[in-house]
């Protein structure tokens, strides 16, 4: 009994020791399963810590998506840049560098990006016009644009809202309220608030001619204060809402070509590990 | 074996006394006294004078008077957020009395129009149209467009 006991606590153990759950390989799989399951940080660090020798190309692509994805740019373009111009992984790679510059607005590194490639990458092409637009730097886009590319000819269109774009005058406002009350407002598309001011001013005019009339004079000069408030308020008020305006046409454009972008995913190729 | 004929006694009193001083769910059943005031983000007023200047000081002692004479017997009736008060004394503090001034008369027309506000405005979290006077002094840097609708924290 003692025997068999004592094989018994023997054999156990050294059977446990036959599965190495750390073993390279099983972590690996559960590094994959915790990509699949979209746990990207702790899936970059169980890949990390396979160790230098296991980092091959399809895993620091890995790597480097999972910290792309979860907004770490500065590891991501760390193991991005490691990818080795031989891999079937690097155009991706290069594409995706581009990607973290454009959300990051960096021109400058975008431009150097695109330089260093030997055959000219035109999706970074396009993500650096993309920032040329956002800047609204439209200088030098003109030339860029001569391409018959379908992304090219939606950057063209995007290219000339920016550079014609629907603004409403400030100036053209404030004279049209001097004019006539309201009407800067409704140049500037609010209807409802140009009517009220001609109705708020057109009432307390009236109401400081008719008070003067029957020779009530405190309540002519009160009524003709705030009559007068009014009508320069609307004044003031039309030119501000001309900037509004173009604010808003602004804010439209940046959206319109945000949602472009991320319907084209930034010109980068998905690939799916998860099949 | 413990030869002590208090030993099992003094072990469940150790045991009851330690039970009864760990166990602190009683106080989720004790009689509480229930605040049914919820917090009033329309009434965060602040009364007091942050600058020295004579037309704020001039203007803050009338927003102040109206407030506590006027506004606080009249009810919270503004539909914007900053209040028409509160706006016209942050657009003062923000560029001048004479500025500050056309950007009240300016708001108080969008105040008086009923039409469409829901289609114009972001809401603030206390559910007033969000409308600050900073779109409106006049620096194009300053002026961050909200989509009308969007909840502004």
């Amino acid at each position: 009994m003692k025997i068999i006991f004592i094989s018994l606590l023997i054999s156990i153990p050294a059977f446990c020791q036959l599965n190495n759950l750390h073993a390279p390989q099983n972590k690996k799989l559960f590094a994959d399963y915790l990509f699949c399951e979209q746990d990207y940080l702790r899936a970059a660090e169980e890949y990390i810590s396979l160790g230098e020798t296991f980092l091959y190309d399809t895993i620091l692509y890995k790597i480097a998506k999972s910290y792309s994805i979860i907004g770490d740019y500065e590891n991501s373009l760390n193991y991005f840049s490691r990818i080795p111009q031989s891999s079937f992984f690097y155009d991706n790679s290069v594409k995706e560098i581009g990607k973290i510059y454009y959300l990051n607005e960096n021109d400058a590194s975008l431009d150097k990006l695109i330089g260093e490639q030997e055959n000219s990458f035109y999706d970074l092409v396009k993500l650096k016009i993309a920032l040329k637009l956002i800047k609204n730097q439209t200088g030098d886009l003109e030339e860029v644009l001569e391409n018959s590319d379908e992304d090219f000819l939606v950057l063209k269109k995007f290219y000339q809202q920016r550079k014609n774009p629907d603004y409403k005058s400030e100036l053209v406002a404030g004279i049209l309220s001097a004019i006539v009350p309201g009407s800067g407002k409704i140049y500037t598309e609010e209807y409802g608030d140009g009517v009220t001011a001609f109705l708020l001013t057109g009432i307390f005019t009236y109401l400081a001619y008719d008070n003067f009339k029957n020779d009530h004079k405190f309540r002519g000069y009160l009524f003709t204060g705030i009559a007068s408030g009014f009508y320069l308020g609307n004044i003031y008020g039309s030119v501000a809402s001309a900037q509004i305006f173009n604010a808003k046409i602004d804010f439209n454009f940046l959206e319109l070509l945000s949602d472009f972008l991320i319907n084209r995913n930034y010109f980068v190729k998905e690939y799916d590990f998860c099949k | 074996m413990i030869k002590n004929k208090f030993f099992i006694q003094i072990t469940f009193s150790f045991l009851i006394v330690v039970s009864s001083v760990a166990q602190t769910d009683w106080q989720r059943w004790e009689k509480t006294e229930p605040n049914y005031l919820t917090e009033d983000l329309n009434y965060q007023r602040d009364y007091s004078y942050t600058d020295n200047s004579l037309p704020y000081l001039f203007s803050k002692t009338l927003i102040n008077a109206y407030w506590i004479l006027i506004s606080d017997v009249d009810g919270d009736n503004c539909p914007f957020h900053p209040s028409c008060s509160s706006f016209l004394i942050q657009s003062i503090e923000e560029t001048n009395l004479i500025q500050g001034a056309l950007m009240f008369f300016d708001r108080f027309t969008r105040d008086s129009n009923p039409v469409a506000r829901e289609e114009h405005y972001p809401v603030y979290k206390n559910y007033r149209f969000y409308d600050p006077p900073t779109l409106y002094a006049l620096d194009k840097n300053k002026i961050k467009f909200i989509p009308p609708k969007r909840v502004v924290e």
